[in-house]
C-alpha cells in the first residue's frame, strides 16, 4: 500500500487527469456534433425565412424577420395531419410485424443446428444482394394478382415475414449470448421457445430496440414503396407529402424545410427519450 | 402480460390498416350511371391547387363522368410503367418528358384518331400544327396538348445600358448576340464568375432557329451540317468561358434548387418560357426587361421557337378511353373554349390551338403583359419545330446533352461528339424499333 | 450440470441417439425461421426467378419477353461502356465508403460510450442524419456543396484554400457523395453501441487488473466482443454500397460526365428510361454475382477476426 502522501497526489494527478480528459472528450464531442448539426440547423434557419431570402449570398444564418407562419401553413397546405396518421400506421404495423418475425426467424438462425441451416442463412443474405431496380416490376405483377396494390398491405404485410437486415443483425447478437445459458435451459428441460422467449429476448433488448428503431424510420422516410403502391392521395405518407412541395417551376422552400423539421421532430423525441433502452448495462455474470 | 398487450397492438395496427385500405382502391369501377375515371399527373404544389380546380370544374360540368385526380409528386413514369404493365393503368395521364415514341411504339398508349368521330372529328385541324406535330408518332395522334410552352430570349436592359448598349435594341443575329454578350460578363481576378453574359448550356432549343434537323427519313442525323454549325457555336462558347466555373455558377440557381438567376441579377440573357414573366414581376418588380425571339444564323430560321409541353395520353388498359378522351379533349379546351380561354391564363399557359387564343378572355390575358404576345404569336411560326418524336426519344435528349457538355467543357471537338452521339443513338433506335419484341 | 445419466451434456448429446435429435433439431429449426421462409416462397421466390429469366430475354414490359440467350450479357460486356464506368464508380465508392465507414463508427461509438454528461443529446445529434427526410437533406447538401456559395467552400475559403467543384466537378462528385453518406453514420453507430452494451464488464475490470491502458482495452477487450457486431456492418456496407442509387438519383442523375453514373443508376436507367428490362435484369445479375463474390471473401476471412462470446 502507499503512503498517505503518495497516495493524495496520485489521486490529485489522477483527478486533474480525468477533469482534463473530460474536457477533452466535450471539446471533441462538441466539435463533432457542429459538423454533424450545420445542415439541420441550415435547415431550421430556412424553415422560418420567406422563400425570397432563402438563397442570397452571403447566407444568412439568422432569419429576419423569423417567418414563423411557414409552420402552420406549410402544414395545412398539405393535410399534413392525414399523411402523419397515414405514417404513423405504417411505421407501428411494420415495427410489430418485423419485431415479431426476425426475432424468431434470427433464433433459429443463431442458436439451432440443423444441416440446412448455414445454407439457408447464405440464401437469406443473398436476397438482399439483387438490386430491387430489377425486382420491382415482377413483385409489382404478383401484388397485383393478390389485389394489393392501391392499399397498405404490400407495405405492411412483407414486414411480418422478416426482413434480411434485421434478421442478420439479431442473429449476430443472440449469437454472443454465451451457450452456456442456452444449454443449461435445455438440459432444464425448457421447450425451445421458452429458452426463445424468456432467455433470449431479455437479454437481446438493445438489439430488438434497434430494429424496432430502424424500422420505425424506415417506414417514416420510404418513399418509393407508397408512391408505387397507393393510389389515392388520402393515404399518401409524409415523405410523399414532402415531395409536394417541390415543383418543376420553382419550389416552396420554406414551407419544405418547415414541414420537414416537424416530421423529423417526433423522432427526434423518440430517440431522445428512449436511449436507456439501447444503452442499459446487461451484467452477464451470475448466471445461476 | 407483455405478449398479450403486444397482441392487442397487433390486432388494433392490423385493424387499422385494412380499414383504411378499404377506403382506398386501385381500380375504380362505375358505380351506376357515372363513369370514375382515374387522373395522374405530376404536378405538385400551388400547380396541383389549379389544375384540381379545372378538374373539379369538369365534374360539375359532366354529371355522368366523374374525374378522380392523384398527384404523383416523383418517380411518375415509373409508377404509369408499372401500372400499365400490370393491366392497371389510370384512364388518363399528363406527361411531359419526351416518352410519347416510346409509349406509342410500345403500344402502352392508345392511338387516339378512334376517338376523334363525331363532334370531334374536327380535333386536328383545330390544333396548332405544332401542337399536333408534337403528339403524333408514325401519322396517328398520341399525345392531346393542353398546355403548351415557347421559348424566347429574355434580356437585362439595365445592364445593356451599363455596357453601353442600346436596352430597345436586342441582337438580332447570332453576330449581334455573341457582340452583345461579351460585354455583359463580370468575372474577377481570381475567375470566379459574378455574372454570365449569355452561355448556350442547352443545344436542343436553338434548333429551330438554326434549321438543324436531327432525324428525317427515318434515321437520325445528328451530325449534318447545320448540327455541326450549331456545335461550333457552342465550341466557342465553351473556349473563352470555362465551364467548371460557369456550372458552379448556374448550379445554385437551376430549375432543380430554385431561385432564378435572370431575377437575381446573375445573367443578362436567359431563354426561358411565359412563365417567366410572373416570376419577374413577383420577385422583381422593378427590373427592366426586354423580350426578344432567339436571334437566327445567317440562313436560319427568325422567329421561330422549340416547343414542349404538357400533353394528355390514355394508357392502354384504360377501362373507360372513351370518356378518357373526353375529358382530355375538354381539358384542351376543344368543346368549351370559352372556359379554355378563361382557365389556361391561371397557369400562364399557351393554348393548343389558335382558336383559344384569339378569344377575348385569353387575348385580354395577354394583353396584361407587353410580351405575352409574342409568346403566343410565335407558336404559329413556320419555323417551330419540336424534338424528333421516336421511341428513342429519351435516350437522343441524354445523347445531345452530353455530347454540348463535351464540347463546352472542351473535352471533344464538334464533329467527335456528334459524330460518337449519332453513332450511339442510331443503334439505340435501331433496336427500338426492333419493337414489339 | 450434469445429466440423469451422469453424462456431460455435450458428450451425451454426441452418443445419445444422434439422428433423432438432428431430426427434432431440424423441425424446430423450420419452425423458427418458417415466417422468413413463408415470406421467402412467397414474396421473393418469384420476383427472383422471374428477374433472372427476364436476364436472357428482350423485354420492353409492355409486350411479351422474348429469348434473346447470352445477349445481353455479351452486350453488356463487350460492347457497353457505360458498363465498365458505372462498375468503376461504385467499386470506387464502396472501396472507400466501407472502411472509412466502419472505422469512424466504431470511434464515434466508442466515445458515445462514455460515462459524460448530456451524452443522450449528443448521441440524438450523430444520428439526426439518419432520421432527416431524403429529399430535405438532397437539397441541404446541394446548397452546402455549392462551389460559388456553400457553406464548405466559405469555410475553406476563410483558411485560404481554393474549395473544389464538388458535385460539380467529375474528380469530386464521388468523395462528395462519400462524404455525405458517412455524414449519415449514426446508423451504424447505433448498432455498435447496442453491441458495446453487451460487453461484459467483467472484463474490463480484469484488464484494469492487468494494468491495461485504454488502447489495450479496445484492442483486446472491445473490438473482440463487438467483432459479431463489425462484421454486420461490413457486410451490410458492402451489400449496401455495391447498389447505391437514391443520392445519385436525386441530385445529380449521374453526372458531371457520367462520373456519378453508379451501377444501379445505370440500371435503373436501362429498365425505366429506356425500357430494356431484360438488358438491366441482366445487369443485376451480374451485380449479384458480384456482390456474392465479395461477401464470401469476407466471410471466409471473418473465422480469423470474427469471435463470438456465446460459443467458442
Amino acid at each position: 500500500m502507499s503512503t498517505p502522501t503518495a497516495l493524495s497526489v496520485r489521486t490529485r494527478t489522477h483527478r486533474r487527469k480525468t477533469i482534463l480528459q473530460s474536457i477533452f472528450k466535450h471539446f471533441f464531442l462538441i466539435v463533432c456534433s457542429v459538423a454533424f448539426l450545420i445542415p439541420f440547423i441550415w435547415m431550421i434557419s430556412t424553415s422560418l425565412k420567406p422563400d425570397s431570402e432563402i438563397l442570397v449570398w452571403p447566407p444568412q444564418w439568422i432569419p429576419h424577420p423569423f417567418q414563423w407562419s411557414n409552420y402552420p401553413q406549410a402544414l395545412t397546405f398539405v393535410p399534413f395531419f392525414r399523411y402523419f396518421l397515414n405514417t404513423l400506421l405504417y411505421g407501428v404495423s411494420t415495427v410489430v410485424g418485423t419485431a415479431l418475425s426476425c426475432t424468431i426467424v434470427a433464433y433459429g438462425f443463431a442458436r439451432i443446428e440443423w444441416p440446412e441451416r448455414n445454407f439457408l442463412f447464405a440464401l437469406m443474405l443473398a436476397t438482399m444482394m439483387l438490386p430491387y431496380q430489377a425486382l420491382m416490376i415482377p413483385l409489382f405483377l404478383l401484388f397485383r394478382a393478390l389485389g394489393w396494390t392501391g392499399t397498405f398491405l404490400p407495405l405492411i404485410v412483407p414486414s411480418f415475414f422478416g426482413n434480411a437486415f434485421f434478421i442478420f443483425l439479431l442473429r449476430q447478437f443472440f449469437k454472443t449470448i454465451p451457450q452456456a445459458l442456452v444449454d443449461a435451459a435445455r438440459i432444464d428441460g425448457c421447450s425451445e421457445f421458452r429458452i426463445f422467449a424468456q432467455i433470449i429476448l431479455p437479454l437481446a433488448k438493445p438489439a430488438i430496440a434497434t430494429v424496432a428503431l430502424f424500422q420505425f424510420i424506415n417506414a417514416w422516410n420510404d418513399f418509393l414503396g407508397p408512391i408505387i403502391y397507393l393510389n389515392s392521395q388520402s393515404m399518401y405518407t409524409i415523405s410523399l407529402g414532402l415531395q409536394d412541395f417541390l415543383g418543376s417551376y420553382g419550389s416552396q422552400w420554406g414551407y419544405l424545410m418547415a414541414a420537414s423539421v416537424t416530421a423529423t421532430l417526433p423522432i427526434i423525441i423518440l430517440f431522445f427519450f428512449t436511449q436507456k433502452t439501447f444503452i442499459q448495462g446487461i451484467t452477464l455474470t451470475g448466471i445461476k | 402480460m407483455k405478449i398479450l398487450s403486444k397482441l392487442f397492438i397487433v390486432i388494433t395496427s392490423i385493424a387499422l390498416a385494412f380499414s383504411t385500405t378499404a377506403c382506398g382502391t386501385g381500380s375504380q369501377k362505375s358505380s351506376g350511371h357515372v363513369v370514375q375515371l382515374v387522373y395522374w399527373n405530376m404536378w405538385t404544389s400551388t400547380w396541383e391547387t389549379l389544375v384540381g380546380k379545372l378538374v373539379d370544374q369538369f365534374n360539375a360540368a359532366h354529371p355522368n363522368i366523374h374525374v378522380t385526380m392523384l398527384s404523383v409528386p416523383s418517380n411518375a413514369d415509373t409508377k404509369l410503367l408499372t401500372a400499365i404493365a400490370s393491366g392497371d393503368p389510370p384512364d388518363v395521364f399528363t406527361e411531359w418528358n419526351p416518352t410519347l415514341g416510346e409509349y406509342a411504339q410500345r403500344d402502352a398508349i392508345l392511338p387516339l384518331d378512334q376517338f376523334m368521330v363525331g363532334k370531334y372529328s374536327g380535333l386536328k385541324d383545330w390544333l396548332y400544327p405544332i401542337v399536333n406535330k408534337y403528339g403524333s408518332y408514325n401519322g396517328k395522334l398520341y399525345g392531346l396538348g393542353m398546355s403548351m410552352n415557347t421559348f424566347m430570349l429574355f434580356y437585362n436592359k439595365e445592364m445593356f445600358q451599363q455596357a453601353g448598349l442600346d436596352p430597345n435594341k436586342p441582337p438580332k443575329t447570332i453576330a449581334q448576340l455573341d457582340a452583345d454578350q461579351s460585354k455583359l460578363w463580370k468575372i474577377d481576378s481570381q475567375g470566379t464568375i459574378h455574372r454570365i453574359g449569355f452561355y448556350p448550356s442547352w443545344y436542343e432549343v436553338w434548333a429551330p432557329t438554326w434549321n438543324v434537323k436531327m432525324y428525317q427519313g427515318g434515321k437520325y442525323d445528328m451530325n449534318n451540317s447545320n448540327a455541326l454549325k450549331l456545335m461550333d457555336w457552342l465550341n466557342w462558347y465553351g473556349k473563352q468561358y470555362p465551364a467548371t466555373q460557369v456550372n458552379a455558377f448556374t448550379s445554385n440557381f437551376g430549375n432543380a434548387t430554385a431561385g432564378d438567376p435572370f431575377v437575381g441579377g446573375e445573367e443578362a440573357f436567359q431563354i426561358n418560357g411565359m412563365w417567366e414573366l410572373p416570376t419577374i414581376t413577383q420577385y422583381a418588380p422593378h427590373l427592366k426587361y426586354g423580350v426578344t425571339p432567339l436571334p437566327a444564323p445567317p440562313g436560319g430560321q427568325n422567329n421561330s421557337t422549340w416547343v414542349n409541353g404538357n400533353f394528355n395520353i390514355i394508357p392502354k388498359f384504360s377501362k373507360h378511353p372513351k370518356e378518357a378522351f373526353e375529358f382530355i379533349a375538354w381539358m384542351a379546351g376543344y368543346d368549351n373554349q370559352q372556359w379554355a380561354a378563361k382557365s389556361l391564363p391561371l397557369g400562364g399557359w399557351i393554348p393548343a390551338s389558335p382558336k383559344i387564343a384569339e378569344l377575348p378572355a385569353y387575348q385580354q390575358f395577354l394583353d396584361g403583359n407587353p410580351y405575352r404576345k409574342e409568346f403566343a404569336a410565335i407558336m404559329n411560326s413556320p419555323g417551330d419545330d419540336i424534338t424528333p418524336i421516336t421511341p428513342a426519344q429519351q435516350f437522343y435528349e441524354t445523347k445531345l446533352g452530353d455530347a454540348a457538355s463535351s464540347v463546352l467543357e472542351q473535352k471533344k471537338s464538334p464533329a467527335q461528339a456528334l459524330s460518337g452521339a449519332q453513332k450511339e443513338v442510331q443503334d439505340e433506335y435501331s433496336t427500338d424499333m426492333k419493337s414489339p419484341y | 450440470m450434469a445429466t440423469s445419466n451422469g453424462l456431460d451434456p455435450s458428450v451425451a448429446a454426441q452418443h445419445k441417439e444422434p439422428s433423432r435429435m438432428s431430426r427434432r433439431n431440424r423441425w424446430i429449426g423450420y419452425l423458427f425461421i418458417a415466417p422468413w421462409l413463408v415470406g421467402f416462397l412467397v414474396f421473393g421466390l418469384y420476383p427472383f426467378l422471374a428477374s433472372l429469366f427476364y436476364s436472357f430475354t428482350s423485354y420492353d414490359i409492355f409486350t411479351p419477353a422474348r429469348w434473346f440467350g447470352l445477349h445481353n450479357y455479351t452486350h453488356l460486356f463487350a460492347h457497353d461502356p457505360l458498363f465498365w464506368t458505372s462498375l468503376w464508380n461504385t467499386l470506387y465508392y464502396t472501396i472507400f465508403m466501407v472502411p472509412i465507414g466502419a472505422v469512424i463508427g466504431i470511434i464515434i461509438a466508442l466515445i458515445l460510450n462514455m460515462k459524460v454528461k448530456g451524452m443522450a443529446g449528443y448521441r440524438t445529434i450523430y444520428y439526426l442524419p439518419t432520421i432527416l427526410p431524403m429529399v430535405a437533406s438532397s437539397i441541404l447538401w446541394i446548397w452546402l456543396f455549392n462551389p460559388s456559395f456553400g457553406i464548405i467552400n466559405s469555410l475553406l475559403r476563410l483558411v485560404h484554400i481554393h474549395g473544389p467543384g464538388w458535385l460539380f466537378d467529375p474528380n469530386w462528385v464521388k468523395p462528395s457523395m462519400i462524404i455525405m453518406s458517412l455524414w449519415g453514420v449514426g446508423g451504424t453507430v447505433i448498432i455498435y453501441l447496442a453491441g458495446l452494451q453487451d460487453v461484459p464488464q467483467e472484463l474490463y475490470e480484469s484488464a484494469d487488473l492487468d494494468g491495461a491502458k485504454w488502447y489495450h482495452k479496445i484492442r483486446y477487450v472491445t473490438l473482440p466482443m463487438i467483432s459479431p457486431v463489425i462484421f454486420f456492418n461490413v457486410i451490410m456496407g458492402l451489400i449496401g454500397s455495391f447498389q447505391y442509387f437514391t443520392q445519385a438519383f436525386v441530385m445529380t442523375q449521374g453526372g458531371p460526365d457520367n462520373s456519378s453514373l453508379f451501377y444501379a443508376l445505370y440500371l435503373y436507367q436501362q429498365a425505366f428510361q429506356y425500357f430494356h428490362m431484360g438488358y438491366a435484369s441482366a445487369m443485376a445479375w451480374v451485380l449479384f454475382v458480384i456482390i456474392l463474390l465479395a461477401t464470401l471473401l469476407v466471410f471466409r476471412t471473418s473465422a480469423k477476426w470474427v469471435y463470438y462470446g456465446g460459443e467458442r
